[in-house]
């Protein structure tokens, strides 16, 4: 995004606009990185096959960060309504925009809203896997139950094999039934038990988040190495 | 003009043409508005035909651009479509009205037109693909868009933020993972420059017309008048009420010490807002006040004064914001 916007300011001063948005490095290696991650859990826990899983883990992070821009407007929005002066918390939030600076408070702020924003983006990342499964799979019925009835017989056939405790299909959900299938027709491995999807998605977000969380203090690492060999 | 198929994209550009021709030799303007609707629709669909025409000669060709990661074919004819269709609605004023949410829309009208092929049935109806592939690609389209979308957004938001606390650009972005600075050349001043010179010129015209001892009197006691000083100054500066949101995040201050001959004026501009260094910066002017050499006869007020006032150009604590050190600062 090298676009640049010349738009002169209703101050006194006349100046006229002098910065472009950058494509904000930081957060594209996060989320390419977070996409890498969450894919190769997807991948070894729902058994799903590697471009699958690329897909599902960047269409549910897509879907995070649009809900997380959006929130971001919201609040700054409201924020902007509620008070007419200048809050504090506008002055931190700018002084992070512009100068990646921040306070002793706001870094104390800034974990708590990693905390929440952890389980809020576990939640939307739930709710993006299953609408997305759902999305790709409504509609396409009438092969569908078909295709049910033999996989059920395959089942029944299996159960027969497998050990009942693992098989109680009253409290399998259709969701899981499909990645079961896929998985079963992906790589056919009898007995092998194949783990709820809430798991699969509460691991890729906690090892997502470690991820960036190491990414971000090694960045501080480095930040603060340079700044020491500065005078 | 012989060759032209009644079902093609030449007809829908001519069509278009014949609008605008229309158009132009209409005077009223709810017809005008009428027709440009014909206009516009006939260009869009002819440029869409077009390209999509262009799109297919070429795919086998040359080398298709996919978006890695998400594995989408990357096609520009929407973006295009998706341009002339936000114009359209910008120009006809209708659901867009400014040409910033022209510009948030694009990504939006984009996918829509980019994703609308995919819906297509022979026949006059409508269908939902049923390729787990599209649909996995369209979701991803959508929210790609939107994602776009959201980075408009933000531009825009910057760019407020900026309208309303102009200070900020004369200070350094290098840190910033937001934003780049394009205009290394010509950074603006921050605006305590324009406070402290409103100050000074708030101080002369306080002191004109006053004796010596007036003078040195009113210096002393001028912690008293720093409030109302500072009302004043940033009425100077913002306007009142003011125009810009950073009005409250100065403070102007002013010492006085009284070490003769020359007395020493001390005027602060201090910044409490957003900066990249911590906690702000002040902006510091001193002047020096004395006595006026002495006239045989009482100075009124219109010739001279009685004292004599130099002020030194301004200093900073922080050397990364951008105060006017060698700028033309002096038309105020």
């Amino acid at each position: 995004m090298s676009l640049t916007f010349h738009v002169s300011t209703r101050s006194q001063l006349h100046v006229s606009e002098c910065f472009a948005p950058s494509s904000d490095r930081l957060s594209d290696f996060v989320f390419v990185g977070a996409i890498a991650v969450e894919a190769s859990v997807f991948h070894r826990l729902l058994k799903t096959d590697p471009k699958q899983s690329i897909l599902y883990a960047s269409s549910i992070n897509l879907f995070c960060t649009v809900l997380g821009w959006i929130v971001f407007f919201l609040i700054f929005n409201a924020e902007e309504v509620s008070s007419g002066s200048t809050s504090q918390f506008e002055i931190d939030m700018m002084n992070f925009i512009f100068f990646d600076r921040w306070s002793r408070q706001t870094a104390t702020s800034l974990i708590l809203i990693c905390f929440v924003t952890f389980f809020a983006s576990f939640g939307a990342k739930e709710l993006g896997l299953i609408s997305l499964q759902w999305l790709l799979k409504a509609g396409i019925k009438q092969e569908e139950k078909k295709e049910e009835k033999k996989e059920k017989k395959k089942e029944t056939e299996e159960e027969s094999t497998e050990d009942l405790t693992e098989q109680k299909p009253s409290l399998r959900t259709p969701v899981i039934r499909v990645l079961r299938r896929s998985s079963r027709l992906g790589q056919p491995q009898v007995g092998e038990k194949t783990p709820s999807q809430l798991r699969a998605v509460l691991f890729a977000n906690a090892w997502s988040y470690s991820a960036i969380l190491a990414i971000l203090l090694l960045r501080f690492a480095v930040q603060a190495s340079y700044s020491s060999i500065e005078p | 003009m012989e060759g032209i198929k009644p079902f093609s994209w030449q007809t829908s550009l001519l069509t278009s043409l014949f609008c605008w021709f229309i158009y132009l030799l209409l005077d009223d303007l709810d017809a005008k508005r009428f027709v440009s609707v014909f206009g516009w629709f006939f260009l869009i669909v002819g440029v869409d035909w077009v390209l999509l025409l262009q799109e297919r000669a070429t795919a086998k060709t040359d080398k298709e651009f996919n978006i890695p990661i998400f594995d989408l074919k990357f096609r520009l004819s929407p973006w295009i479509s998706g341009a002339l269709t936000c114009l359209a609605f910008y120009s006809l004023d209708f659901l867009i009205y400014t040409f910033r949410d022209t510009l948030v829309a694009w990504p939006l009208f984009s996918a829509a037109i980019g994703a609308f092929p995919k819906f297509l049935k022979p026949g006059p109806t409508l269908k939902v693909p049923d390729d787990v592939g599209v649909r996995q690609d369209l979701v991803t389209l959508v929210l790609l868009a939107i994602l776009y979308s959201c980075w408009f957004q933000f531009t825009f938001f910057v760019q407020d933020l900026l309208q309303q606390y102009p200070s900020l650009l004369a200070d350094d972005f290098d840190r910033s993972q937001f934003v780049v600075r394009t205009n290394r050349q010509t950074i603006p001043t921050t605006n305590g420059v324009v406070i402290l010179d409103n100050a000074e010129a708030a101080i002369r015209s306080k002191l004109n017309g006053r004796s010596w001892v007036n003078v040195q009197r009113w210096l002393r006691n001028i912690d008293e008048q720093v409030p109302s000083l500072n009302q004043q100054i940033k009425a100077d500066t913002f306007g009142n009420p003011p125009r810009v949101g950073e009005a409250g995040l100065w403070q102007f201050d002013a010492n006085y010490t009284d070490v003769s001959p020359e007395d020493v004026l001390n005027l602060q501009a201090i910044w409490s807002g957003p900066s990249s260094k911590a906690n702000g910066y002040i902006l510091e002017k001193t002047c020096f006040i004395s006595q006026a050499p002495v006239q045989i006869t009482p100075a009124p007020a219109s010739s001279g004064q009685s004292y004599q006032m130099t002020c030194q150009s301004v200093t900073s604590i922080s050397e990364a914001v951008n105060f006017g050190r060698d700028e033309r600062w002096d038309e105020g």
